[in-house]
């Protein structure tokens, strides 16, 4: 435990016992992060706002859910917000123009050069998937990495990576199952 | 679909946390997951694995009225717009409650309280026993008889420094449970100097504004142990 960052679990916790300051503790140590990951993914800031608003509401009301997961705190806050997310930007598709899907990826298509995990290496699990995304070939990790850091669809990674649909779907699956076996190891 | 099947639900639950699960064959599996604890935990092993990469996107500082809208939409607090939420969280730092589970139980006192407090009804007797200890600087409030907070309240306790000073805030305490409260160099130096605790009945999370705006119910002497 240590005394300068909260312990989240605690958060939690506490926010399960209707602590409304451990909720902006909660907030204060996770939204920056959380809303970094909404706004990858809905690009749009008033969409990652609402997603952002939606997330805490919840964490609110089922943090006595929470132990019954039993999986790390910010593994749970992170899943919650991405499937957010993803319900919003399901049903945004009619109403928002997105941009080309080529516009989600500028900065990022080349996952192996800007080393997504750089920052959090230090952490042992991130190293581990660092070192068994390496293990894949650049277009299933590319694949993977923008489904789920970005959000994107088949048929938007099908745009992205200029691929037919079924290329990035196996790429997906196989680049899924891969990573998979290598974390066992 | 035969969701028995553990390598077609590994498959979809893979597909699942990954996000390119979509349309009406995600909602059927959102609707798996609830009665089926082998997707369950297949999602969570997933969210497991990958939940490192989400760590990889840059933070963003939110816009502010994210937090606003968050406590509006939990009808936690109504604040004026002169009180910024932000010098709630610093007090909130300073002054950090934690719950007591099994973590209070395991901790052994060494030390000996540096004070004392009951804070008692006069009908139904003692509510809350305090007892502070300088060294490690915490206030462990024990709730030995229940007293409920009113529906969308917190109890917050007070010190009553005396001489004219305002009230000094030690943080919110519970109707229910055990909480422990840490002290800062501050707070230890005005204990020092207080005869008298209270406590308030403030808004859900404690006075937004620093000093007690709820109706004192309790007061009680703070004895030198």
């Amino acid at each position: 435990m240590t005394e300068a960052a909260p312990n989240l679990e605690e958060l939690i916790a506490r926010c399960a016992l209707g602590d409304a300051n451990a909720l902006q503790l909660l907030y204060k140590s996770t939204a920056a992060q959380l809303f970094g990951v909404l706004q990858r993914i809905l690009l749009r800031e008033d969409l990652a706002q609402e997603a952002l608003q939606d997330v805490f509401i919840n964490v609110w009301r089922h943090a006595k859910d929470y132990r019954a997961t039993r999986g790390a705190p910010f593994t749970w806050l992170t899943s919650i917000a991405r499937y957010r997310a993803i319900d919003i930007k399901r049903r945004r598709r009619r109403e928002v123009h997105y941009a080309d899907p080529a516009e989600y990826v500028r900065d990022d298509l080349d996952f192996a050069a800007a080393d997504p995990l750089a920052s959090t290496a230090r952490d042992a699990d991130a190293k581990r998937l660092q070192d068994c995304l390496r293990e894949l070939s650049v277009e299933q990790r590319n694949a993977v990495c923008l489904a789920y850091m970005n959000g994107l669809t088949h048929e938007e990674l099908a745009g992205a990576l200029a691929a037919p649909l079924g290329t990035v779907k196996s790429w997906v699956r196989r680049g899924l199952t891969a990573l998979k076996g290598c974390l066992a190891r | 679909m035969r969701y028995d099947d553990p390598n077609l639900l590994d498959a979809l639950a893979r597909e699942y946390v990954v996000g390119t699960l979509h349309g009406r064959a995600r909602d059927r599996f959102a609707r798996v997951l609830t009665s089926s604890l082998a997707a369950r935990r297949s999602v969570a092993e997933w969210e497991r694995r990958l939940a490192p990469l989400a760590r990889a996107a840059q933070p963003l500082e939110p816009p502010r009225a994210a937090w606003d809208n968050i406590e509006a939409a939990l009808g936690m607090r109504r604040r004026t717009r002169a009180v910024g939420v932000w010098p709630a969280i610093a007090a909130g730092l300073a002054v950090i409650a934690i719950v007591i589970g099994g973590l209070y139980l395991t901790r052994t006192a060494v030390e000996a309280p540096r004070f004392v407090a009951v804070v008692a009804e006069d009908e139904s007797g003692p509510v809350w026993l305090l007892q502070a200890f300088a060294e490690a600087r915490e206030l462990r409030v024990r709730t030995v008889n229940t007293r409920p907070e009113p529906v969308g309240s917190s109890y917050e306790l007070w010190m009553l420094p005396g001489g004219g000073a305002n009230p000094v805030s030690l943080g919110v305490i519970s109707g229910v449970n055990d909480v422990l409260l840490m002290l800062n160099d501050q707070q230890l130096a005005i204990l020092e100097q207080t005869a008298t605790l209270a406590v308030s009945v403030e808004p859900l999370g404690g006075s937004p504004t620093g000093l007690p705006t709820g109706p004192v119910i309790l007061t009680a002497p703070l004895l030198r142990a």
